[in-house]
């Protein structure tokens, strides 16, 4: 970066960060810039939750710390290490080898040496080893440690909603120091003395209050199912229904509460009406929705334990009160992490006669993955529908679309769910193309918005984060014109359309159900589709 | 005169002071964190999950994202003894649709610790009467016969790789922005170590014999006395008080990922989490709304709801 | 010095001090897309300078460019713009003989660039506040139907 001079005589280029000095030495409110911090907490969500609270503004010097905040925090410290062996062992064997240091999509984005993941760490380890280690406390700052000042608060609270928590550095780092991990710590740390951004909080509170995200009632679900119904009607001219809250259906459907209202998650939900409409009239197949389970996300992931277990409570409280035999789980990534890694350890499955192990009730095959959990990704259900032939499809009417696979962070490095999706795009279309090696699969880049990030007062950040990701797409946009982003999480779609907008790509988004839900020959649907499920025009015949 | 009884403190006495505080240190290291309850099954999956029968998994997917105990043994075989998340280090360019190998940190990495591994083997042959057979297979193997006295690949390579290690953490400013100054310390007392060990085998030489007679006095607790010490070249005190100073640093030290790399839960787990839940030893109780709560908040929509015989239909 | 030559390097030095702020050389993506600005933006400054017409799309070029400079995190409008002016530095620096005359002419290029720049860097910024505001839009769109369901089986909604 060219920087001006103090006596303003020349132009000199340097280099910013230069030592371990530099690393310690926290940032500050002069050093926020606008775009890149978060609000903090609002008083409703904050009182509801029974986080601390009080006024403050970031920019300002004084951000009014609660009394005792530094027992407070310490002793949270204390707490989540003798709680957490993880935790503990991430704060002590980091070797700093570098490996990590150009993996994080932030810091490729931004070009800031304290959002590289090792850095991004040391925030937190430094206070562990001031507080918490004998050579910290005699050493000082050349054991790396340093003393916890409010200046350091603000430091973590700048980085620490800096990183979306895809563990893209964990797959690479040889003693698997999970990033998110420490980043979650920190920002439960962060939440003991009530300084946590706005956003996520807002959804966490409404989730807590009515089961989803975004506060709907149940009567707004009913009639945003209801109008999702009379779309697919004006394209395909089928009535559906849809049964919700049903008892003694057999498949309990769960899906992050995006899809019932935002654009382009609309039309994956449409999808699933669509694919379950089917099932329904051939096979008779057994579901329902549910307004109280109306949330497949957990934004309490991002945030600490005890609120990640909250939200994610109600799930199996529903499927035991409607006597489901097992759990249906939409497109979402984060959702996925915790249904497949934390929700059944949190909130343990319920012993009830009516929970089985799944086993799909068309084709008969036994889910053995998720055996216990019996939570079952609808990539995972719809793959083995396809498998089996138990669907007619149609992959001319996707010919309009020549698609990509973005792998969402979550369900590729805390589920391995990378062949699946795939297998069912590779159905449905006839033009799939793969972005560059080291973009997909375990490698896979993050939208920049995930992990609680996706406010609009952190847009620039948004936009630099998922700059690798959209020059990723951009090459695949170049190289065989791809038009069509597929991902199979409710963020990425949020999230995307606005930096593909920002970067000059004319690529649409949307998710993996929304193409098997155009290609999909519904059997009692009379006339020829014309439209796809955007209203686009279907190019058949066409040379 | 007074040098004798230095002497005789770095061969009689240091090594156990620095042996007690290895032990200790690294036993406290471990228990601490053993100690520690794993909430949740975290492992970072790398490649394809088991699921469905005709999804293909390769040996790879089965050792990247493993499923049973043995494929995470495996997992973890080729983690501590080959690296494997270094090696996936690579860049990749757009357009030239080429990798970039960028996988040094990996070879040089793998070179340094095999290399230390040969080496400490090799100074068995000084702790043991009889020497085992196999240590004088790796001494064969080891040495180059071409020289004399033969010269150790091991240890040129260690110091080689060593010095690699650290150059990067001097010269690349984002190593540099990264290292404090602990890992320059450790750095310099593993050279310290390395380079007093080549001196002494190769310049000042020293009686073998003698160093041997130490080397047995220390692991039977039969320390020598000065006859023996005043045989050996001064080369050999510092090299023995550099390693017994590393030993006694270890503990605290960086150096604990030696044994912290079995912990660690995103490696040493399976990914079965839905097959085979995980149980957390401090689950809390849950706290919030119930059905019961929520039905009473909402009671009129959901009585609509149920009015309408559980269904949505579309007005059309 | 060959004028093409000069080009090139003048290139090449420009993206390594838009780069420089990173600790280490970022990934590939964020390389080539500066890169690809700095060699479009000098392609048309070189042509500016022989007086002919220039094939680049010099407002998609700059345009580019300040998407990326109008979303850093240390620089503000101006500095943005000073990247570009800093151009000029750098072609006394690759080429300490230029003529006056030639450098003039360069120089005025560089001004044109830059006041083109700000126009883009402003739209940049605009684009920025659009998506936030269209963000807010769909949250408020979210919280008028929700409010319609409310009214619905609340009546309406207290003052």
């Amino acid at each position: 970066m060219v920087e001006l001079e103090r006596d303003g005589e020349y132009l000199k280029i340097e280099q910013k960060f230069t030592s371990w000095k530099d690393l310690l030495k926290p940032v500050t409110e002069k050093d926020f810039k606008p775009g890149f911090y978060h609000y903090p907490i609002l008083k409703k969500d904050a009182e509801y939750l029974g986080i601390p609270y009080r006024d403050w503004d970031p920019t300002e010097p004084d951000w009014h710390l609660p009394e005792g905040w530094k027992e407070t925090f310490l002793n949270k410290f204390k707490e989540l290490l003798e709680k957490n062996r993880q935790f503990k062992l991430f704060m002590d064997i980091c070797v700093r080898c570098g490996a990590c240091a150009d993996k994080c999509h932030y810091y490729l984005g931004t070009g800031d040496p304290k959002n590289m993941p090792v850095a991004r760490a040391e925030l937190i380890r430094s206070i562990y080893r001031r507080y918490f280690t004998k050579v910290g406390k005699i050493f000082g700052k050349w054991a790396g440690a340093r003393e916890l000042t409010e200046d350091v608060i603000k430091d973590l609270y700048y980085y620490l909603y800096q990183c979306s928590l895809c563990r893209r550095c964990s797959a690479f780092c040889p003693y698997g120091i999970d990033t998110a991990d420490i980043v979650w710590r920190g920002r439960e740390l962060l939440q003991s003395i009530g300084t946590v951004q706005r956003f996520s909080y807002i959804s966490i509170a409404a989730c807590a209050k009515t089961g989803n995200h975004l506060g709907l009632l149940p009567g707004g679900i009913v009639e945003s199912l209801q109008s999702a119904a009379e779309d697919i009607y004006d394209i395909t001219g089928v009535e559906i229904e849809i049964p919700v809250n049903k008892k003694g259906a057999d498949i309990l459907f769960v899906t992050p509460s995006g899809d019932y209202f935002a654009t382009p998650h609309w039309y994956t939900f449409m999808g699933y009406l669509m694919l379950f409409h089917e099932l329904e009239e051939r096979y008779g197949f057994s579901y329902t929705w549910s307004t109280y389970a109306s949330e497949g996300g957990n934004f309490g992931t991002f945030a600490s334990y005890e609120l990640a277990q909250k939200l994610s409570h109600k799930i199996y409280d529903e499927a035991e009160r409607l006597g489901v035999k097992w759990i249906l789980g939409g497109e979402c990534g984060h959702m996925w992490r915790d249904k497949h890694q934390f929700m059944a350890t949190m909130n343990p499955v319920p012993k009830t006669k009516t929970l089985e192990e799944p086993v799909s009730p068309i084709t008969g095959t036994y889910f053995e993955n998720a055996a216990e959990a019996k939570i079952v990704h609808i990539a995972e259900f719809i793959a083995d529908l396809i498998e089996h032939k138990k669907i007619n499809l149609d992959k001319s009417r996707n010919d309009h679309w020549k698609v990509t696979f973005h792998d969402s962070c979550n369900p590729a490095r805390g589920m391995g769910l990378y062949e699946e999706p795939r297998y069912v795009i590779k159905n449905v279309c006839n033009y799939f193309y793969e972005m560059p090696e080291h973009t997909i699969r375990e490698k896979t880049y993050c939208c920049g918005s995930g992990g609680g990030l996706l406010a609009d007062e952190v847009m620039e950040l948004r936009m630099r984060g998922g700059m690798p990701r959209a020059m990723a797409v951009k090459h695949v946009h170049k190289r065989y014109g791809v038009n069509y982003l597929c991902t199979i999480c409710a963020i990425d779609r949020a999230a995307f359309p606005h930096l593909l907008e920002f970067w000059k790509l004319p690529v649409e988004v949307g998710g993996m159900t929304e193409l098997v839900g155009n290609a999909l020959i519904l059997s009692d649907e009379e006339q020829e589709r014309e439209l796809d499920l955007r209203g686009n025009p279907l190019h058949k015949g066409e040379e | 005169m007074s040098l004798v009884y230095l002497e005789l403190f770095i061969t009689d006495v240091l090594p156990y002071i620095a042996g007690v505080i290895f032990i200790v240190g690294t036993l406290n290291r471990i228990i601490n964190w053993a100690k520690a309850p794993v909430p949740l099954k975290i492992p970072t999956t790398c490649a394809q999950q088991k699921s469905l029968p005709f999804i293909r998994r390769t040996w790879e997917d089965r050792l990247d994202s493993p499923y049973t105990m043995w494929e995470t043994i495996g997992r973890m075989i080729l983690e501590v003894f080959l690296f494997r998340s270094l090696f996936r280090n690579m860049r990749y360019w757009l357009d030239k649709q080429k990798g970039v190998d960028t996988r040094w940190l990996w070879l040089f990495a793998l070179m340094f610790h095999y290399s230390m591994l040969i080496i400490l083997l090799r100074h068995l042959r000084f702790f043991t009467n009889p020497i085992p057979g196999f240590l004088g297979l790796i001494n064969k193997l080891d040495g180059q016969v071409v020289f004399v006295p033969p010269l150790y690949i091991t240890g040129i390579l260690a110091l080689v790789a060593l010095f690699w290690l650290w150059a990067r953490r001097i010269l690349c400013s984002r190593e540099r922005n990264i290292s404090y100054p602990a890992d320059h310390l450790i750095l310099a007392l593993l050279a310290g170590i390395l380079i007093t060990g080549n001196l002494m085998r190769y310049i000042f030489k020293v009686d073998l014999y003698a160093v041997k007679e130490v080397a047995l006095g220390i692991v039977s607790f039969h320390p020598v006395g000065a006859a023996v010490v005043n045989q050996i070249g001064w080369i050999f005190f510092v090299h023995l008080s550099f390693v017994c100073v590393t030993i006694a640093y270890l503990p605290f030290s960086k150096i604990m990922h030696f044994a912290g790399v079995f912990f660690s839960p995103t490696r040493n787990m399976p990914n079965d989490n839905r097959a085979h839940v995980h149980v957390n030893p401090w689950n809390p109780p849950y706290h919030g709304i119930t059905w019961q709560e929520y039905y009473e908040m909402y009671k009129d929509q959901l009585d609509e709801i149920a009015e309408n015989g559980y269904k949505v239909k579309p007005e059309v | 010095m060959k004028l093409k030559n000069r080009k090139d390097k003048i290139a090449t030095a420009w993206k390594e001090a838009l780069l420089s702020g990173y600790a280490v050389k970022p990934m590939v993506e964020i390389e080539e897309y500066i890169e690809s600005c700095t060699k479009r933006i000098m392609d048309y400054i070189d042509s500016f300078c022989k007086g002919e017409n220039s094939n680049v799309d010099i407002v998609e070029a700059v345009d580019d460019l300040m998407r990326y400079l109008a979303t850093d995190s240390k620089l503000g409008p101006g500095d943005s713009i000073r990247q570009i002016l800093y151009l000029k530095n750098i072609a006394l620096k690759v080429d300490p003989k230029m003529s006056i005359d030639e450098f003039v002419r360069f120089s005025n290029a560089v001004d044109e660039v830059a006041c083109l720049a700000f126009n883009k860097y402003m739209e940049a910024k605009e684009h920025i506040y659009l998506l936030r505001v269209k963000e807010k839009e769909g949250l408020i769109d979210m919280l008028r139907k929700a409010m319609s369901y409310y009214e619905k089986y609340y009546g309406e909604l207290p003052e």
